[in-house]
């Protein structure tokens, strides 16, 4: 028996319109906030939660094992304090200069070797697979065996420098304040120049023959062709891979902690360094959420500058 | 006429089994389980000394059985600090002495005052037990113990020197006459052997770095006298290596090269080294510490505590009681190279001969080790004055001073507990 006339037809319509909506609703071009739910609580949850806690602990007096001390709301007080304490602002200033350092290093290193290897030549993956060892090694496994090699007494390295004549005495590297600075800094050039060099040798892959063989054709020589051409192709690969790099070292602990231990005396005492002995050694939450969030704000206002930068490129 | 046959024949198995397994989970319950963190436990050596512990108590005690925990001693501090703040610490912890202090101030120790009889108190020396005392309350219980002695090449140094000029000139003489090698070494880095082995110096000077009343009392003449005399071994007097790179647990190695020639460290310097007194390559002897004002060194020891929040105190206190006994702290020492403690242990043969003579008389000229409220703030406080120094970054009395200061902003004082 058929429905009652009106009935069927209307029915049909709302059906079929809720099934439109969903579809709508559903549809990951229409509206993809549906399919980004589950990642966004995971930020929410295992980014966003963790900073704020953070963040809310750095208003906070609170040194976990002086109870007697209790735990009370202060304000900006401990940022305050931070930025009157000079030890903070030395560890600033190394972590800064280590940073730039270690950074420049890394990308003038890292940009040679790649020019070298983006052709290909007889041997070419012999010294590719060299170039990985350095990235696939452990970084505290690196850096203790770097301890060794810099070691005063027994090191390779013054076996080395004494067998070429270089020195008549052993260097304490690791035991002077500058040259334990080089020397960690040189340590983590060593674990992040692979990095740097296949980054842009993918880039150099990125920049169109057509260019040079123009260039050729107008006369340009290979200095010429390399600051005019490539250089200026590969600028934002260069600025990413800077702004990885840079946020890394900033970052950077498992290198400083093994060899120096943030010595000799603060030498190589970064910021991360410094808030790593605050949390552990003294137990001073508080500060070293403060310190926590000082980095992570500093290292915000440079990743905006970098990208305001790729913007102007763009 | 089988099927109920069958049937009564399954539930008595059924009931059987059950019962079994009821059986086996009560014996199980009745045996307690204690936990007990030592830190190096890992280590070859250590798992002797574990098993010799371990194997005899619970023969002796069959409803305990102790199960044995391990951490790298570098990690140990802050291990132990979470697992009391998080309040699921091990029934029983191996501590180093100096962390007596600030794990009491947080609560996490079970005072022992009710445990510990006066017999056993008295087993132990004074001074020795008394750090282990905080506000008053008995903590925790010595367990391993360390006077230092000073190491010497004896064919290069045919008496040990007896005071600070005596160390310094022998020093000075092996290094001009024997290229490569250095006098003496000591140590720089920041680690914990850096703050006891400059407070050998702090004391020998007439110095100290608390009162009585738990005042800082670093920046002393004494406390000058001691840091320029320690540091100028390197930096004015070039008869020791740059000790910034080294912390006194690397100084056997250079001994054992021939790199220097003298050393001053307790006797697990012998075990490091792995040579006898009498080898042919570098061959030693110890002899007490030379003096100053005063002859001593510091007395350092470790210690076995009990967790506030053990369910099985009686049973945690039954093993500390058992590791501290005669026979089987005396077989720990042994093991691990320390001095004897133990009433009664000393005149165990094993500890007789040369060797041991002068760790065993500088029982007696020893002084406890400083209890700052929190030791690893303080720590990083005293190996940065040295290194200061040693860098020529601060003088002595520059250094002492904003050591003194630092240690009072940071109230590490003891007598800033509980204000």
């Amino acid at each position: 028996m058929s429905p009652p006339i009106g009935t069927e037809p209307l029915a049909r319509d709302r059906t079929g319109t809720m099934r439109t909506r969903l579809r709508r609703v559903f549809d990951p071009d229409a509206s993809p906030t549906v399919y980004l739910i589950p990642t966004l609580l995971f930020l929410i949850l295992f980014l966003a939660y963790p900073i704020a806690k953070v963040v809310a602990e750095s208003l906070y007096r609170d040194v976990l094992i002086r109870p007697d001390l209790g735990r009370s709301f202060i304000g900006l007080r401990n940022y305050l304090d931070l930025l009157r304490d000079p030890a903070v602002l030395r560890s600033l200033r190394i972590t800064v200069l280590w940073t730039l350092l270690s950074v420049a290093g890394k990308t003038l290193v890292g940009f040679a070797a790649a020019l070298l290897l983006q052709h290909p030549f007889r041997g070419r993956r012999i010294y590719l697979t060299l170039l990985m060892i350095p990235w696939v090694t452990p970084v505290v496994v690196a850096a203790i065996a770097w301890r060794w090699v810099l070691d005063g007494q027994f090191g390779q390295l013054n076996g080395l420098l004494s067998a070429l004549g270089i020195i008549h005495e052993p260097l304490s590297w690791l035991g002077q304040q500058g040259t334990a600075f080089l020397a960690t800094a040189t340590v983590d050039m060593w674990v992040g120049i692979p990095f740097m060099a296949m980054v842009l040798m993918a880039g150099l892959q990125s920049v169109p023959n057509e260019l040079y063989e123009a260039a050729r054709i107008d006369g340009a020589g290979a200095g010429q062709m390399f600051r005019l051409i490539t250089v200026p192709v590969i600028r934002p690969i260069l600025l990413v891979a800077t702004l990885l790099s840079s946020v890394w070292t900033f970052n950077s602990f498992q290198v400083i902690w093994p060899l120096t231990r943030g010595g000799p005396a603060g030498a190589t005492t970064t910021l991360v360094v410094r808030t790593f002995t605050t949390a552990f050694g003294s137990f001073d939450f508080g500060r070293a959420a403060a310190l926590a969030t000082f980095v992570f704000a500093l290292l915000m206002a440079l990743s905006y500058g970098y990208w305001r930068l790729l913007q102007q490129e763009a | 006429m089988k099927m109920p046959h069958f049937r009564h024949l399954t539930l008595s198995l059924f009931v059987a089994i059950a019962g079994g397994l009821l059986a086996l989970s009560y014996a199980g319950a009745q045996q307690i389980t204690i936990n007990v963190l030592y830190p190096g436990g890992d280590q070859p050596g250590a798992q002797k000394t574990v098993q010799a512990l371990v194997t005899p108590f619970e023969k002796a005690h069959p409803d305990i059985k102790v199960a044995f925990q391990s951490v790298g001693w570098d990690e140990a501090y802050q291990k132990i600090t979470t697992d009391l703040l998080a309040g699921n610490a091990p029934d029983v912890i191996y501590i180093g002495g100096r962390w007596i202090a600030p794990f009491a101030q947080l609560g996490g120790l079970l005072p022992l005052d009710s445990y510990v009889g006066q017999a056993k108190r008295d087993s132990f020396p004074a001074g020795v037990l008394k750090g282990n005392e905080f506000k008053g309350k008995l903590m925790g219980l010595p367990v391993a113990f360390s006077t230092k002695a000073l190491y010497y090449r004896t064919d290069l140094i045919p008496e040990p020197p007896k005071t600070w000029d005596a160390l310094l000139a022998d020093a000075k003489k092996v290094t001009q006459e024997h290229p490569g090698m250095y006098g003496i070494g000591i140590s720089g880095a920041a680690h914990v052997s850096t703050t006891s082995q400059f407070f050998n110096f702090l004391y020998q000077a007439g110095g100290s770095v608390f009162d009585d009343q738990g005042h800082v009392t670093l920046d002393s003449p004494a406390g000058v006298e001691a840091l320029t005399f320690y540091t100028g071994l390197y930096k004015t007097d070039h008869v020791a290596p740059n000790p910034v790179e080294y912390n006194r647990e690397q100084l056997p190695v250079l001994f054992k090269q021939g790199k220097i020639a003298m050393m001053i460290i307790g006797p697990w310097g012998k075990s490091i080294m792995g040579l006898d007194p009498n080898n042919a390559t570098v061959p030693y002897a110890t002899a007490t510490l030379p003096c100053d004002v005063r002859c001593g060194g510091i007395q350092v020891g470790d210690s076995i505590v009990i967790s506030k929040n053990t369910s099985h105190p009686k049973e945690a206190y039954e093993f500390v009681d058992y590791w501290t006994s005669l026979q089987a702290h005396t077989t720990f020492d042994l093991n691990g190279g320390l001095v004897p403690m133990v009433q009664g242990e000393q005149s165990n043969a094993a500890f007789q001969g040369a060797f041991w003579e002068p760790y065993l008389t500088m029982i007696s000229k020893g002084f406890p080790q400083p209890q700052p409220l929190a030791w690893e703030p303080f720590q990083t406080i005293i190996t940065d004055m040295i290194q200061n120094v040693l860098l020529g970054k601060q003088t002595p009395e520059e250094a002492l001073r904003a050591a003194t200061k630092s240690i009072q902003d940071k109230q590490l004082e003891p007598s800033a507990a509980g204000s």
